[in-house]
């Protein structure tokens, strides 16, 4: 999918992103407390393609994503977004130039407005940006509806009044509207049904050929993540830990924390499930407050040696085009050396 | 939430439309031949009782002249202090009695109920416009505006109320206009920190930030997103300020620089009949309980103008 002659569509150069959490009696100590929810990242998106991100709850995936869609100003680092920088423009600018990165959002039920109607809600990025108006903005919103999968009779009713994948679909239809180049999909199947995940997920890929869009898509479900990503990133404690195609991400994982999450997902197979061995990781995510230093990993990390406890490991590329931050990557997955 | 997706989802199976609503011919049969709020009405015993009696205090504001018996200024001092006609020594011409100076009651409640009506829903609208004006930008702003604002509205608040509106009415003279102005500037106090808190926590939402993630600009974002949502708490604190304008004209006439004579309002009345209470009970109760059932009329059309509002309360009750 990705060449190396290609511009990237999203760069993202060494953003951070910390939060201070001194609280309100911060003058009397010392050393003011952050968390670090995004800590040194570098990505870049290529055009046409689903980078997929995913991590345990609190790893800074969504921040990651606030950040790429302008909800949140780094710290540190800048976004560049076909090459021209994002967090340097005056809010005017960015205002729009927010029609071309959308975000859906993970909660269908909080991220629509309850007191506006289905016309209006999709109708909004139309008026926001002056693309539309009068029965141009009717003929659109009925597209949108069409192209999204809802009937267009439904035109005139109000959020509460559709299930949870039909929320979703509002919310695709919002983000289409404005015919984007990069869509951001915050966790946007989470909140679902198993049964509708899989349509959502369908959805977005046939909306991805139809209008050449290109999808960050963040979650913290691998089977969605397989199902749809290109490239996948693998992101612990603020950090990408492991990037990667799909395919060799699945079948060949180079870094231990990738290898605990892969051995975590559930087998649809009972009898491969009892005799599969599990990696248990030991302990708890540590608090992006206090960090460990070394690799952030190596508290848990079931090969962690003396090194990982001292030098934080960089981001190094691998012969097969994976990149891994870690000073010992796996050759292969317990499962292919046995 | 699994549950309000299972709950979503056999709305959507009796209304035989299959997952995605590609059955067209259902959505005709949604339609209602009446407007959602007037249904509502209809099943809302108190937002009945509250169109009816802020209806009537309507109506009798309007027609006072041809209800009322008397003139309400007209002295009769052969006839002062009647008492009420269920009363020894009450007669059918002034059915709720007389006052200190043979004024008749009901005469005077009927035309006093112009006065009081005008003040305590004009002073309201100004103030509600005013303090939602500040609380909205003071809410979605922050920062130094936001400051600004609150540290003006702490100040007000720390300031007796009364003080401000006698310094005002002093200054300008008493006049309804007057009246009106004053209350507007003091009473919005309550709205603009109810509506700046409701703003802090509405403008985290997710549908505010996805707004903000389209490219809505922020006037429209404070107009459709943030205004809707305040307004059932407008609602409920305009209803009860109504019914403490009210009171507050009362305040200030009882100072002598309220409404004038021979003009009359409900809380002039309270304040002159109280000095005869104890023998003459009736010259301030009744006022006392027209502006009572005034007040909770308005509180009761409140509530169900809060409920309508709310599309998600539509058709339930």
């Amino acid at each position: 999918m990705n060449t190396v002659e290609q511009t990237p569509l999203l760069e993202l150069k060494g953003i951070k992103k910390y939060f201070d959490v001194s609280g309100d009696w911060s003058w009397l100590s010392a050393q003011p407390k952050y968390l670090k929810a995004i800590d040194g990242i570098d990505l870049k998106v290529y055009p046409g393609e689903t980078l997929g991100i995913v991590g345990e709850s609190g790893c800074g995936k969504s921040t990651t994503g606030n950040v790429i869609a302008q909800l949140l100003n780094p710290t540190e680092g800048d976004v560049l977004f076909e090459g021209e920088s994002l967090c340097d423009l005056a809010p005017r600018v960015l205002r729009r130039r927010r029609k071309d990165f959308q975000m859906i959002f993970q909660d269908p039920f909080s991220s629509l407005n309850p007191r506006m109607r289905v016309r209006d809600l999709i109708a909004e990025p139309l008026r926001s940006h002056r693309i539309a108006s009068g029965k141009q903005l009717h003929d659109r919103v009925v597209e949108l509806m069409k192209a999204v999968g809802l009937s267009p009779s439904f035109i005139d009713r109000f959020p509460h009044e559709f299930s949870g994948g039909q929320r979703q679909r509002i919310g695709i239809a919002r983000a289409l509207a404005l015919q984007p180049k990069l869509i951001v999909c915050d966790e946007v199947v989470s909140a679902l049904d198993v049964s509708i995940q899989a349509q959502i997920l369908n959805l977005l890929s046939k909306l991805q050929k139809e209008f050449d869009l290109t999808y960050i898509f963040i979650s913290h479900g691998l089977p969605a993540i397989k199902h749809i990503s290109d490239r996948i990133a693998v992101m612990y404690l603020g950090r990408i830990v492991e990037l990667a195609t799909k395919e060799q991400l699945f079948s060949r994982p180079r870094h231990p924390y990738t290898e605990a999450l892969l051995s975590a997902v559930p087998l649809p197979d009972p009898e491969a499930a009892r005799t599969r061995k599990w990696i248990v990781l030991q302990g708890d995510i540590p608090s992006p407050v206090n960090t460990p230093p070394g690799c952030s990993f190596h508290t848990r990390c079931p090969y962690a040696r003396d090194k990982c406890k001292q030098a934080v490991p960089t981001m190094q590329a691998l012969e097969d085009g994976h990149a891994v931050s870690c000073h010992f990557p796996l050759e292969g997955p317990y499962w292919l050396q046995q | 939430m699994t549950q309000a997706v299972g709950k979503a989802d056999c709305l959507m199976d009796g209304d035989k439309s299959d997952y995605f609503g590609r059955n067209e011919a259902e959505s005709t049969s949604q339609k209602e031949d009446k407007p959602g709020w007037l249904r509502l009405l209809m099943l809302s015993k108190t937002g009945l009782a509250g169109m009816a009696i802020v209806g009537t205090a309507i109506l009798v504001a309007i027609f006072a002249p041809v209800i009322a018996p008397h003139d309400p200024a007209a002295i009769d001092l052969a006839s002062m202090f009647a008492p009420p006609m269920w009363l020894d020594g009450g007669s059918l011409s002034h059915p709720l009695g007389t006052d200190n100076l043979g004024r008749d009651v009901l005469s005077r409640i009927l035309y006093g109920s112009r006065t009081s009506l005008i003040v305590g829903v004009c002073a309201v609208i100004v103030a509600g416009c005013i303090g939602t004006l500040l609380g909205l930008m003071a809410g979605f702003y922050g920062g130094w505006i936001g400051n600004a604002i609150m540290r003006v509205t702490d100040s007000l608040l720390a300031l007796p109320a009364m003080l401000i509106m006698l310094v005002i009415v002093g200054v300008f003279g008493p006049s309804l206009v007057t009246l009106i102005f004053v209350m507007g500037c003091t009473k919005w106090v309550p709205f603009t920190r109810l509506v700046r808190g409701e703003v802090l926590s509405l403008k985290e939402r997710d549908y505010v930030r996805a707004a903000h993630s389209i490219g809505t600009p922020n006037s429209t974002i404070i107009l459709r997103h943030l205004l809707p949502n305040v307004l059932s708490t407008i609602i409920v604190v305009s209803t009860l300020s109504v019914g403490t304008a009210i009171i507050s004209e009362s305040s200030l006439s009882f100072l002598g620089l309220g409404i004038q004579p021979p003009d009359v309002s409900w809380g002039y009345m309270l304040s002159e009949g109280q000095t005869h209470l104890s023998t003459s009970w009736w010259i301030a109760t009744f006022p006392g309980i027209a502006l009572s059932l005034t007040v909770i009329g308005f509180i009761f059309l409140g509530d169900w103008l809060r409920d309508a509002t709310d599309p998600r309360l539509q058709g339930r009750a």
